[in-house]
């Protein structure tokens, strides 16, 4: 409420709101960056070599900055033709792409930018990524990689390379060994079971301790469980687009954690990668998190008080024995539309996916990167992580990245349609409307959302 | 022309180099504001306006070639039959019927006290009141927000386990932050009409055997009243555009949603790269918060003068 500048607020009504939509000052569709977003997309673009030397920009929210910086200095050192500067950003979800989607309007986007695999399909969708299939960089890209990474950076177009796997990110569970070995329970290997732990902790606890935290923070969460269970809420179909945000998977899975709620052993004041979670992270108040392999760094950083007590399990099954998991996170280098050097792009992305998994892994060890040079690496995934007690989380997850559902695809809006979702899960978790209805709702506005911008869509 | 020709030749001359050097001055002096106020008030108000009556097609299935269109009103349209939109418009007016007579109260009553308490303990108060004002309200929120936090909140070392984020209590949470922030200056405000009343009127009034309170209620507060209704102008205004608390509040609370107020809708479409839907959302704000602006001024005119 800026009460502050009285002249500014009288007139304020009129002025501030429009600024906020008007980052891009030319105006018409002549102008230079509105040409750029009606290129149409060639199958193959040129990729010639350049001559002498090109500086290229590189956004990225990596971490820590400096060893990200050390990365990018010791390929500045390899490359003489090539110099990357980079540009700490903010995190993609976090304004980023916001951040993003207005600098490719106003012809300012960076060379290469960092984007989460489900923001891949909103970046082509307004035009904004380049492919660098044509790239020599980039001929035996599809080697380097598991299959179902390679897919979600071809974004729908078999053949196609808009962007470099960086981290994948299948979900685990990390669980309190403390908890489960001080209650005598069984570490849950179904899902089935993760519920009578659940209520078995709520009995022998008085309610102190409950299984997990969840609340609308969640959403990208519930998304990953709803790719494990096996839905595929987002198709494309010919020229146009399919919701199915309420297959009978995403059924299961909704009610599932619905009835978990009702039996009052989820914590809904914390939600994911929150302060209250951390709080709960740190206290013993709950006894496990399913998360992807990212949040061993955040369980080293804002977990400090409960080192030792946490390990790394893999997530539950809906049938015993299965084998089934979804990714929650995970990003890639692309390439970006009205880069002028797509050549040097390519090889900066192509060398940082196999150069700062082993890196990031020796500085600070919180990602499973998606290169099979690292996954196939035991000396330094298999590496010990003194937080977990010795455990070596990541060797838990490279497992995991085996039995990731390779078909499942992302949304061409999925600004919009975790805008929603999360909004649409706020009323399921205050009890105003239950998970289900927030998907159902969700695919409904999401289709409009979408159709509105000028796609056929159809929902299921 | 016929009197330019008439009078001498090198009068004409010193008459229009005096008209020139007249233009120069008004030029520079005007010219920067008028710079400004153009590139920065009027052609982001007249892109907004044109960019919302636009709307998106494509060609070639869903990663085609998109192309924007004039599309008349019809942004218009779909900002009225938003639901969302509406329920926005309904919590900033909850927020207005709360927050405008809440401030004015809360500056008046500190304003009155500093009155008639001791000059140089009313100043280190005032001073204090004011402090909040010069806090970023990112920051105030952040502060704040780890205060409501369940488990880092103090009132958790009492082992009152509230949710002060959650659905019910978001609200009166983020009335007190503004409150917070706000209340000082509307204390500078109300102190400074009271300064400037007469004294001799409270002389008489002691005469009279006025008390303090009978002063306070009968002679303070009705002078300052276009002052009072200013504030509460101020803070209507304020209010409508509330979007920084809420923004920041969101991160930690489970019962913020991304329209919970206009300016936070029009921002998320902004997100959603929907320019147009986003563009039709600020005009029309825009344009309640005139037609508001202007009825309050009307009204308060009325009723003061």
């Amino acid at each position: 409420m800026p009460l502050g500048k009285t002249r500014r607020r009288l007139i304020g009504a009129a002025a501030v709101i429009p600024l906020l939509v008007t980052t891009p000052v030319n105006g018409s569709l002549q102008s230079a960056s509105a040409q750029a977003r009606l290129r149409p997309q060639a199958n193959l673009n040129p990729c010639p070599k350049q001559t002498g030397k090109v500086n290229i920009t590189f956004w990225t929210w990596e971490g820590p900055p400096s060893v990200i910086q050390h990365i990018v200095n010791e390929f500045n050192a390899s490359h003489p033709d090539i110099h990357v500067n980079v540009d700490q950003v903010t995190p993609g979800f976090s304004g980023g792409y916001e951040e993003a989607f207005n600098a490719l309007r106003a012809g300012k986007a960076p060379d290469v930018d960092m984007i989460e695999y489900y923001e891949l399909p909103n970046f082509r969708f307004v035009n904004g990524l380049y492919n660098a299939a044509g790239c020599p960089a980039m001929k035996d890209v599809a080697k380097q990689f598991p299959g179902w990474v390679n897919e979600q950076d071809a974004v729908g177009e078999p053949g196609a390379v808009y962007a470099v796997p960086e981290d994948i990110e299948p979900l685990g569970m990390f669980y309190r060994k403390d908890l489960f070995a001080k209650y005598n329970l069984p570490v849950p290997t179904t899902w089935a079971q993760y519920q009578s732990d659940a209520l078995a902790f709520k009995t022998d606890t008085n309610g102190t301790v409950k299984m997990a935290d969840m609340n609308a923070n969640d959403f990208r969460l519930l998304v990953g469980l709803d790719w494990q269970a096996g839905a595929l809420p987002f198709q494309y179909t010919g020229t146009g687009f399919t919701f199915d945000m309420d297959s009978p998977q995403a059924q299961t899975v909704a009610n599932y954690w619905e009835g978990l709620i009702k039996d009052g052993v989820i914590d809904t004041a914390a939600g994911f990668t929150t302060p209250p979670e951390y709080i709960t992270w740190n206290n013993g108040t709950v006894a496990t998190q399913i998360g992807p392999d990212y949040l061993t760094g955040f369980f080293k950083g804002q977990a400090p008080a409960a080192s030792g007590d946490w390990a790394v399990a893999p997530i539950p099954q809906w049938a015993a024995g299965d084998h089934a998991d979804g990714q929650a996170g995970g990003s890639a280098t692309a390439i970006m539309a009205g880069t002028k050097h797509p050549y040097a792009d390519a090889v900066f992305a192509d060398w940082f996916a196999a150069n700062y998994p082993v890196q990031v892994q020796l500085y600070a060890g919180y990602v499973l990167a998606g290169a099979n040079s690292y996954l196939n690496n035991p000396a330094v995934i298999d590496t010990p992580n003194p937080y977990f007690g010795g455990q070596a989380p990541m060797s838990v997850f490279r497992t995991m990245a085996n039995y990731v559902n390779t078909s499942f695809q992302w949304a061409p809006n999925m600004t919009a349609v975790f805008a929603d979702l999360q909004d649409n899960l706020q009323s399921a978790f205050n009890g105003s409307s239950t998970i289900e209805q927030a998907f159902v709702t969700t695919q409904n506005q999401a289709a409009s959302n979408l159709r509105s911008l000028g796609v056929t869509v159809s929902t299921k | 022309m016929t009197t330019v020709t008439a009078t001498s030749p090198s009068t004409g001359r010193r008459k229009s180099s005096a008209r020139t050097r007249a233009l120069v001055t008004r030029v520079g002096f005007l010219g920067p504001f008028y710079t400004a106020f153009t590139l920065f008030f009027l052609l982001p108000i007249g892109f907004a306006i044109y960019e919302s009556l636009l709307s998106e097609r494509r060609i070639g299935g869903v990663f085609g070639r998109p192309i924007e269109v004039f599309s008349g009103l019809s942004q218009f349209g779909a900002v009225f039959s938003d639901s969302q939109f509406w329920s926005g418009i309904r919590n900033v007016a909850l927020y207005v019927c709360v927050l405008a007579p809440l401030m004015a109260t809360v500056g008046v009553t500190l304003a009155l006290l500093l009155d008639v308490t001791a000059p140089r303990l009313a100043r280190v108060f005032r001073t204090s009141y004011f402090v909040p004002y010069a806090v970023s309200q990112v920051v105030a929120t952040i502060v704040w927000g780890a205060l409501y936090t369940p488990g880092s909140s103090p009132l958790s070392e009492f082992h009152i386990n509230i949710n002060l984020l959650s659905h019910t209590l978001v609200f009166p949470s983020i009335v007190n932050i503004v409150i917070w922030e706000w209340g000082g200056f509307n204390v500078i405000l109300m102190t400074t009409a009271l300064t400037a009343i007469p004294t001799e009127i409270f002389d008489s009034a002691r005469v009279d055997g006025a008390s303090k309170w009978g002063m306070a209620w009968h002679i303070k507060v009705p002078l300052i009243r276009p002052t009072i209704l200013m504030s509460m102008v101020l803070t209507i205004i304020g209010t409508m555009q509330l979007f920084t608390e809420p923004q920041v509040m969101a991160q930690i609370s489970d019962s913020i949603p991304s329209y919970y107020t206009p300016n936070m809708f029009a921002y998320t479409q902004i997100s959603g790269d929907n320019y147009s839907f986003a563009a039709a959302i600020s005009v029309t704000l825009a344009l309640v918060g005139l037609i508001m602006s202007f009825a309050f001024i009307r009204i308060t005119r009325r009723r003061t003068y």
